[in-house]
Order: structure tokens, then sequence, then C-alpha cells
């Protein structure tokens, strides 16, 4: 995907969600708000929501000009590699914030110590640490470590 | 000020106060060391063991990382050439080559001064700028403080290093995200759907987790598995004599200079300070060419710098409750946490915190000076291990962290979520700083605007009825001027990330 079709997803996103905003507002009630008040409950919401569609507008607008540019062989641009390009970096990347709602999944169902000596241990292998012995040593007194610190003297209340 | 500040370091002293400072500050070295850390990686991470703790512990805990991690950055610069913080990037310039010459240790030496005059420069203008900027704050009125929180979001648009719309974008989408909850005045729900749990906001410690911890380690998994190679592991500071320093004067005062008057502006923080100053020197120098081959100037300037934004950052945030970088803006997030509300009232309410803080920030710089001439040696193998062994910690604290924050799970979805946005903020060029500064200074901005309207019969020209005001107003709108000039005749060019190899074409 072109840096200038990222560009144009963007704004999208950014004029639905102002666009989203507006339409919550225009369904939320007042809190008993003095309707004499110039600046009132959802003003400044609403100001931000407009803001927000409008700069949308702005970026999508300088992206097509940017890829107009381009495809006239116009625009002197450094193109450089996206780290995303490498499978290794898009698995590492993606794999983490996937193994994270695991993990916090995980956490709310079962006892701390098992839970991140194993996500712990994923992890380093995701991140391509080895030997398999040192991987699970550190996982282990890691997560023991953390165990004793956070549940047993700081005391979280994790369930 | 005197009392105040004498209280302050009674605080500080106190056995458990000074392990919180020695600790943290020794966790902002190493910290600060590792490239790929940063400071508001590790305070984020500090927050949940510093939780139950006493306000001012916790945040001395904090304030010695922060101050730790400015020399920190310095020692992978000139050791390896990669720096272990933004700022550092200048100071390997001529630090590295020095390295090449054989002066590694001298090199450290120069930067551990230059750090630790810069911090206590910055000091003495935090100690006596905060009770006069206070003292003024104070009298300020709602229509004052609302102008102080739009011209805050001018300036971090203004001067971030990033397109002025990227920019502007940031800050609008955290003005938005800080609607969220209840109306301030009216109780008006407001984008919480029903949930009981928004109510009170978007948990705003979960954000900062977010952001800073959980997006910064998806945004550098390619930094994984590499591992810069030390030029040399036999390394032992040493100190610059008197004389030699005493020579080179100039370029740490302009150094400590610019560190404190850019960390006062909010947004910017460390990484443009050591540029700038290093440019002024170079540029007064009596031979520039010489800069870039080994010039202790080219170290000391800079260093001097980035230790000075710490001085320069607590004006802002302990009179107003705007922080100057992302670390003070997780400081105030910790404030908030531990029931002390920043803003105008923060010294007038809770003095002795306050204090503390400041004298917090002269014990750390003095412990960041000792820990650094008697450990370098320590620091040379921490710089050789791999943040791959690093992050899944990180990532665990952060979990923790935002946990601690209210003790149920759903700031900690919501840490998770503003992770994976904070990596895509970055990875579209909207820097996640202006998104924290429109989530800090909105409510501030909403409330005193509605305030001050309110109390003068909703005119809006009570927002020009004083010199004051008008002088800000002022301000706000030659900035704005100012950044429109800059996006129509000298356009930010940002490179094209392609898919493929590298394709040709300049900037």
């Amino acid at each position: 995907m072109s840096e200038s079709t990222k560009d144009s997803v963007l704004a999208a996103v950014l004029i639905a969600l102002g666009a989203g905003a507006l339409v919550v507002l225009a369904h939320t009630r007042s809190g008993g708000t003095n309707v004499a008040d110039v600046v009132g409950f959802a003003t400044l919401p609403r100001l931000y929501a407009s803001l927000l569609i409008g700069l949308g507008g702005l970026l999508a607008a300088t992206s097509l000009v940017k890829r107009l540019r381009e495809a006239r062989g116009q625009s002197a641009v450094h193109r450089i590699r996206s780290p995303l390009a490498d499978p290794t970096v898009l698995v590492r990347t993606f794999g983490s914030i996937v193994l994270l709602v695991l993990y916090v999944l995980g956490l709310q169902q079962f006892a701390f110590f098992p839970v991140t000596a194993i996500f712990l241990a994923v992890m380093f292998f995701l991140y391509g640490r080895g030997p398999i012995w040192r991987v699970v040593l550190v996982a282990v007194i890691g997560a023991a470590a953390l165990d004793v610190v956070f549940i047993r003297i700081i005391d979280l209340p994790l369930h | 000020m005197i009392n105040g500040l004498l209280s302050g370091f009674a605080g500080c002293l106190e056995p458990y106060n000074l392990l919180m400072l020695f600790g943290g500050t020794a966790l902002g070295l190493v910290v600060g060391a590792l490239p790929g850390l940063s400071s508001p990686m590790a305070i984020i991470v500090l927050l949940p063991l510093t939780y139950s703790f006493a306000p001012l512990p916790a945040l001395l805990s904090m304030m010695g990382v922060y101050v730790g991690t400015k020399l920190g950055g310095s020692f992978s610069a000139i050791l390896l050439r990669t720096p272990g913080t933004p700022a550092g990037a200048c100071t390997a310039l001529d630090g590295y080559p020095m390295t090449l010459r054989g002066e590694a240790g001298l090199a450290l030496g120069y930067s551990t001064v230059g750090a630790t005059i810069g911090g206590l420069f910055g000091w003495l203008i935090a100690v006596t700028c905060v009770p006069l900027v206070s003292a003024i704050a104070m009298k300020s009125s709602n229509a004052d403080i609302a102008l102080v929180g739009v011209l805050g979001l001018v300036m971090v648009t203004a001067f971030i290093r990033a397109s002025m719309l990227r920019g502007i974008i940031g800050v609008v989408l955290g003005l938005l995200i800080a609607t969220v909850g209840l109306d301030p005045i009216g109780g008006a729900e407001r984008f919480t759907f029903g949930h009981y749990q928004l109510l009170s906001g978007i948990p705003f410690a979960a954000v900062m987790v977010g952001l800073f911890g959980v997006a910064v380690v998806m945004t550098d998994a390619p930094m994984i598995g590499t591992v810069s190679e030390l030029l040399t592991s036999e390394v032992k500071l040493r100190l610059p004599g008197l004389r030699d320093l005493a020579s080179r004067w100039q370029a740490i005062l302009i150094g400590a200079l610019y560190g404190v008057g850019i960390g006062a502006v909010p947004g910017i923080g460390a990484e443009a300070s050591p540029w700038m100053a290093y440019g002024t020197v170079r540029s007064r120098s009596k031979h520039p060419e010489l800069f870039g081959t080994g010039v202790p100037e080219g170290v000391l300037a800079p260093e001097a710098s980035a230790s000075g934004t710490t001085g320069g950052t607590m004006v802002p945030m302990l009179t107003l409750g705007i922080p100057g970088d992302s670390s003070t803006a997780i400081m105030l997030g910790a404030l908030i946490l531990h029931g002390v509300i920043p803003g105008v009232t923060l010294m007038r309410d809770h003095g002795d915190v306050v204090w503390g803080i400041l004298a917090g920030l002269l014990i750390a710089t003095i412990f960041m000076f000792l820990i650094a001439w008697k450990t370098i040696p320590w620091f040379v193998r921490i710089l050789a291990n791999d943040r791959g062994w690093l992050f899944p910690f990180v990532l665990v604290l952060a979990t923790l962290g935002a946990f601690a924050s209210s003790g149920d799970y759903f700031p900690v979805w919501v840490a998770v979520a503003f992770g994976a946005i904070g990596w895509i903020f970055e990875a579209r060029g909207i820097p996640v700083v202006t998104v924290v500064l429109g989530v800090i200074l909105g409510p501030i901005i909403e409330q005193n605007t509605r305030i001050g309207l309110a109390l003068a019969q909703n005119h809006w020209s009570t927002f020009v009825a004083t010199w004051p005001r008008l002088g800000l107003v002022a301000c706000i709108l030659g900035l704005v001027a100012w950044e429109i000039w800059r996006s129509v005749f000298r356009p930010v060019v940002r490179p094209v990330i392609a898919t493929s190899t590298v394709e040709g074409g300049t900037l």
C-alpha cells in the first residue's frame, strides 16, 4: 500500500470518527446544564469533531495531490524500505499485540505466575531469543520475581 | 522560598526517599544507555511499583529516572554511535570521533560534567521561577488559564518536528478523547455509551501506558536482534580539568540556556534543544569546521542542553499543570493517581510535594554525576544486551501498571487499544505527544473557558479584557500565522515509506 493510500485511509477514518462523534452528540441529552450557557456540554466536542472532519478532508486532499504528483513523476521523494516489509518484523510487531491480548485474557482466568512465565517464554521465542534452556530459565525466574513483588508484596488484586 | 526548599530537602533526605532517588537515577542511567528504551517507558513501568507509595517517594523515583536518562543516552552515543535517547544523537557527532581517537573516557567525562552543570543550571532556574510563576498563576482568572492552555496547544503544533497538519490532527484527537465522560459543568454523559467505567473519562494512566509502553515496543520491533558493536570495552571515565572546562564555559552556558528555555515549552522536550545548542556553539566557534571531528564543545553543549531541560520542564508542570514533554506528562498522571491534582493550586495545596520534587531534582543530578563517575564499566557491559530480552518485561510491567491504576481490567484493555493506536499514529507521522497534550489540556481549556464565560455573563470579550490576555491572544494568533506561513512557504518533506526496496529519487 503506498503512502498516499495509507494517508487516504487515515483521512477516511478521521472523517468517520468526526461524523460519528457528531451523530452521538446529537442524541446525547444534557445533564441539566443552564441553557443560557453560550458554551454548553456539546459545544467543544462538536467543534473538535468538526475540526477532525475538516482535517481529515485536508489530509485526503494532500494525499490526492501527492498521488497525482507521483503519477506524473513530479515529486522528489526519498523512498526508504518499510520495516514491515520484512516478514520477521511483521510477525513480531503484530505478534506482540496478539500475545499481549491473550496474556491479559489469561490473567483474568488463571494465576499470575504460570501465565506470565508462558507469556515471557513465548515472547522471547517470538523475538528470536535462545537457546531454549536460557529462554525457559529467564521466563521462569522473571515471572517468579514479578510474582513475589506484585502479588505477594504489593498484593495486586488480579482476581 | 528558602523555608520551602529546606523542607523539601528535609523530605528528600529521609533514608527511604533518598533510596528512591538513588534507585531511580541508576535505573534512568541504564534505561538511557540502552537504545530502544526511553524515559517515558521507564517511568511507565515504575507506575505499578510505586502505586502504593506516598506521593513524594513515588515522584522522586520517577524524577531520578527522568534525570538519569538525560546522561545515559550519551553513553551509547559515545561508545556505539547509537544514541540511547533521541537527545543523545547530537552527542554522537563529536563523542564517537573522540572514542575512535582513543579518548572514550574523556568524552564520557565531558558528557558527565556537561550534563551535571546543565542540570544544576536548570535546577537553579526551576527553583527561582516555580514560586514566581506559581504566584502569578494563583492570581490568574479562569479566562487567563484557558488562554494559557490554548497557547500550550498552539506551541506544540508550532514547534513539533512533524508536519503541522499531523500535529494539529494529534492535538484535536487528544481534545476529543478528553471529552469522554461526564461533562465537568453540567454532568451530561458524553461518549460513554452506557459504560460506567467511562463516566470519569478514558483512564489517563492507561492511555500513557498504552502510548509510551505498548506502542513503543511495537514501534521498536524492527530493532530487536540488533546489537551495536562496542568500539572498546575497556573504558574508565576521565573527568576534564577545571581549566579545561573553564575555557569552554560558553558552550556549557549556551547549552544550559537552550535546555531550560526549550524545556519550558510544552511538548518539545529534550530532543530539539541539544541540536539547537550544538548549532549555535558551532556557528560561534572560531573553527566551526572542526565540529564533527571530536571537539569537546560538541559534547558539552548538547549534554548541558539535554540536562537543562529537566529544570525547564518543571516550571510549566508544577505551576500550570502543563507538561513540558512525555516524561513529565506521565509524572502528572502519577500525581493524579496519588490524589495530588496538578494545576495552578498545586503549590498552595501541596507545597511539600512541589518543594520535595525540586529538592529531588538537585539530589538526582548529584547522584547522576556520582553514579556515572564510578560505575561506567558496568554500563559498558549493559550496552551489550539486546532489547529482545527486555521488551517482554516492559509489556508485563505496562499491563500491571494499567491494572494498578484502578484495580480492574478495563484500563488494561484501554492500554492495549492505545498501544495499537499509538503505533498507528507513529507510523503515520502523528506525534503521540500532541495527543497526550490534547488529553491533558482539553479539560483545563474547557472548564476554564466555560466558567470564565459564565462569570462574564457570556461575553467573549472577557478573553481580551486585560493586557495579559491580549498578550496571550496575540501570541496565539502570531504562532498560528507563523505556522500557516511555514506550511505554505516552507513545507516539511516527510520520507515516503515504500514497500519495495529503494527506488531512487532524492529529497
